[in-house]
Parts: structure tokens; C-alpha cells; sequence
């Protein structure tokens, strides 16, 4: 498996060319699936609980102006 | 972007773990406690889901400034021993990363915590947040000794900003408690420098006993200390703490004294060398001194917020004062 790696800030970590290629082994490759899908769950996760807190946090303080009945 | 040449090059991928290892977990649960410390001291009922939202915008904001400080002092933090397994100074996250984490994060809390609660709180954690990441991080730290004195105001605000979370005020009490983790900062750090001051020279910091040399060090630690105790025992007299606290400020304010007035007298710094590899409280025997000193302090201050917790929670009785 064949990653291209053209960022020039990528490049300038890795030393490495902008045109230059990095060969991952079979197990560097799923480490870094493993690693990534690890990432966007997490992000994805968090998102949601950015939603639903802006969700309870809209209802309470509405709620705190709805006189009782 | 400019990129350290003492940073290595990225390569085990990063995991989630690390992006969770850039917000400084351990250093969120002091701010949360001291940010608790100051909603409740408050005194002011606010709803509980709309708390635990500040406090939360609270931790991530603290956990922000984490991020951007750990982009920028990464090639501070890869030569030292303390520091140098950090997630980007160990090359398992990208500065650039860490440096939208950070500035991502920091938008989300400050926007969340004013939509929650109040603009004061929410302006205080920005001020907060650019005064760690900026005007510390950036600047106090790699140029003068006095860095953790004036950045201490950073690492001293939580407890402010949950009161003004909770009231939309910052009264005099919601200060004390600012200036007593502001006063706590230099004897903490200094003693904890003493016996790591070869790290600091190493990359560059000039800490304390870098610049002014450990004898100056453990002086100014009896001197702050001489000032900090006094100041922790004034909120038992402005209606903010009770007749425990006032046992507890006391009774661990004479034990600080004592452990600052024995730092005074060893040789604590003197010679290099004088931690082990075993973790940050593994030190040889002239520098145990500056070690108990540093232990005892992260313990007094956790007995202190804990006592004005307890009190406001079990009603206990107070000595009256202010509020």
C-alpha cells in the first residue's frame, strides 16, 4: 500500500520531498486505519454530545422563561 | 510553519488516546475542582444540567490551552525528561494538529460557556485561555524567571470564573480564592524545579534556579510561603470559610512553613543530577526537602478548596464576614 504524502508541512516533518512517497508495511497500514477510525469515532462522538448539550441547554433555559402554569 | 529540528518525525499513527493526552487530563481535574469550588462557594443556585455545562466549558477550555501550549513549547518539551513523552514532542501528533485542537476547542467553550451562562464568565476563560497559551506560553516562559509568577494567573482563574459562571459577579471572595492558588504557584513550581533544574537549562527555560541559582530559589520559596499561608487563612474571616477551614488553612499552613523553612536550609539544587529516573517524586537525599515541599503543597491546596467545599455543601458553621 502506497501513501503520497504532499503536504508541504507533512514533507517538512517527515523530511521528506513534497513529490516523495512513503511505502507502509501491511501492519504500519492497518495501525493506521485502526488509528484513524479510532479518530473519527471519537470526533464523531463528540460532536454529538456538542449537540445534544446545546439541545438541553436551549430547553432549560427556555424553560426557566415559560411562566408555570 | 516553523518546525523544531529537535522534533522527530511523526510515526506511529496518532490515536484518539493522544489528541486526549494534549488537553493535560491531570491538570483539567485541578482546574475542575477549583472551578467547582468557586460555583458553589458562590452561593448562588443556579440548575445543575446548566453547572455541569460550565464546568465542562470550564475543563475544555483549560484542556485547550493544554493543546496550544504543547504546539508551541514542543521543542521545549522534547528535551526534557518531564515533558519529552508528551504526544507532539514525542512525534505522535502534529503540531499543526494540536494547534487546531487547540484553537477549535477554545472557540466551542468560550461560545458555549456564554450561551449557557453569562458573557463575564465566558470572557473571563478567553482572557484566561490567551493569557496561558499567549502571553505565558509564548512569551513569560523561555524570558524571564518570573514566568510561573505572572502565568500563575492563568492556572489561578477557574475558581473566578465559576463563580461568575454561577452569579454573573466576581466578588472580592471569588479574588481570594484567585490569590491564594496565584500565591500557592511559585513555592509549588520552585520546589519542583530545584530538582529538575537540569531539564530547564537543558531546553532553555530560565526557571528560577536557572538564572538566579538555588540558593536565591529556596529563598524565595520561604518568602512567598511566609506571604501564602497568612493569605490562606483570611477566608475564614470574610465569610468564605468556616471553622474547619480555618483548622485546616492553620494546621497545613504551619506544616508548609515548616517543610519551606527546611527547603531554606538544605542544598536543595545545589548539584545536578539529583532526580531518578522513577517518576517526578524519586529524588536523592539533599533534594527530599524540596520534594516533600512540593508533594505537601498539591496536597494543602486540595485540603483547602476541599474544606470550603465541604463546608458550603454540609452547611457547617462559619465564623461570618463578608457574604
Amino acid at each position: 500500500m502506497t501513501e503520497s504524502v504532499t503536504e508541504p508541512d507533512l514533507a517538512e516533518e517527515t523530511a521528506l520531498a513534497p513529490d516523495e512517497t512513503v511505502r507502509l508495511s501491511r501492519e504500519e497500514y492497518l495501525a493506521h486505519f485502526e488509528a484513524k477510525r479510532g479518530r473519527n469515532i471519537a470526533l464523531a462522538l463528540g460532536l454529538a454530545a456538542f449537540m445534544v448539550i446545546v439541545f438541553v441547554v436551549t430547553i432549560v433555559r427556555l424553560g426557566a422563561n415559560v411562566p408555570s402554569a | 510553519m516553523a518546525i523544531s529540528p529537535a522534533l522527530p518525525a511523526q510515526r506511529a499513527p496518532a490515536r484518539w488516546q493522544d489528541f486526549v493526552q494534549l488537553l493535560k487530563p491531570r491538570v483539567m481535574s485541578l482546574v475542575v475542582f477549583t472551578a467547582i469550588t468557586g460555583l458553589v462557594c458562590s452561593g448562588q443556585s443556579i440548575h445543575p444540567v446548566l453547572a455541569a455545562v460550565a464546568i465542562l466549558c470550564i475543563a475544555v477550555g483549560a484542556g485547550a490551552s493544554g493543546a496550544l501550549n504543547m504546539w508551541y513549547d514542543a521543542d521545549i518539551d522534547a528535551k526534557m525528561r518531564r515533558t519529552r513523552a508528551r504526544p507532539v514532542a514525542a512525534g505522535r501528533v502534529q503540531g499543526a494538529d494540536a494547534l487546531a485542537l487547540g484553537v477549535v476547542l477554545s472557540l466551542f467553550s468560550i461560545m458555549l460557556l456564554g450561551m449557557t451562562t453569562n458573557w463575564l464568565a465566558a470572557g473571563l476563560l478567553a482572557f484566561t485561555i490567551l493569557f496561558y497559551a499567549v502571553v505565558y506560553t509564548m512569551w513569560l516562559k523561555r524570558s524571564t524567571p518570573q514566568n510561573i509568577v505572572i502565568g500563575g494567573l492563568a492556572g489561578a482563574l477557574p475558581p473566578v470564573i465559576g463563580w461568575a459562571a454561577a452569579t454573573g459577579t466576581v466578588p472580592f471572595n471569588a479574588w481570594l480564592l484567585c490569590a491564594i492558588i496565584f500565591m500557592w504557584t511559585p513555592p509549588h513550581f520552585w520546589a519542583l524545579s530545584l530538582y529538575t533544574s537540569e531539564d530547564y537549562e537543558k531546553a532553555g527555560v530560565p526557571m528560577m534556579p536557572v538564572t538566579a541559582g538555588a540558593a536565591s530559589t529556596r529563598r524565595q520559596i520561604l518568602i512567598y510561603s511566609l506571604l501564602f499561608v497568612p493569605l490562606c487563612i483570611v477566608p475564614a474571616f470574610t465569610g468564605l470559610g468556616g471553622v474547619s477551614y480555618l483548622v485546616v488553612a492553620a494546621a497545613g499552613g504551619l506544616v508548609f512553613l515548616l517543610l519551606a523553612w527546611r527547603v531554606f536550609r538544605s542544598q536543595a539544587g545545589d548539584k545536578v543530577g539529583e532526580r531518578n529516573d522513577d517518576g517526578l517524586y524519586d529524588v536523592k537525599a539533599t533534594s527530599r526537602d524540596a520534594r516533600n515541599l512540593f508533594a505537601f503543597s498539591i496536597l494543602y491546596l486540595t485540603l483547602l478548596f476541599a474544606t470550603l467545599l465541604a463546608e458550603r455543601v454540609f452547611k457547617l458553621p462559619g465564623l461570618g464576614g463578608l457574604t
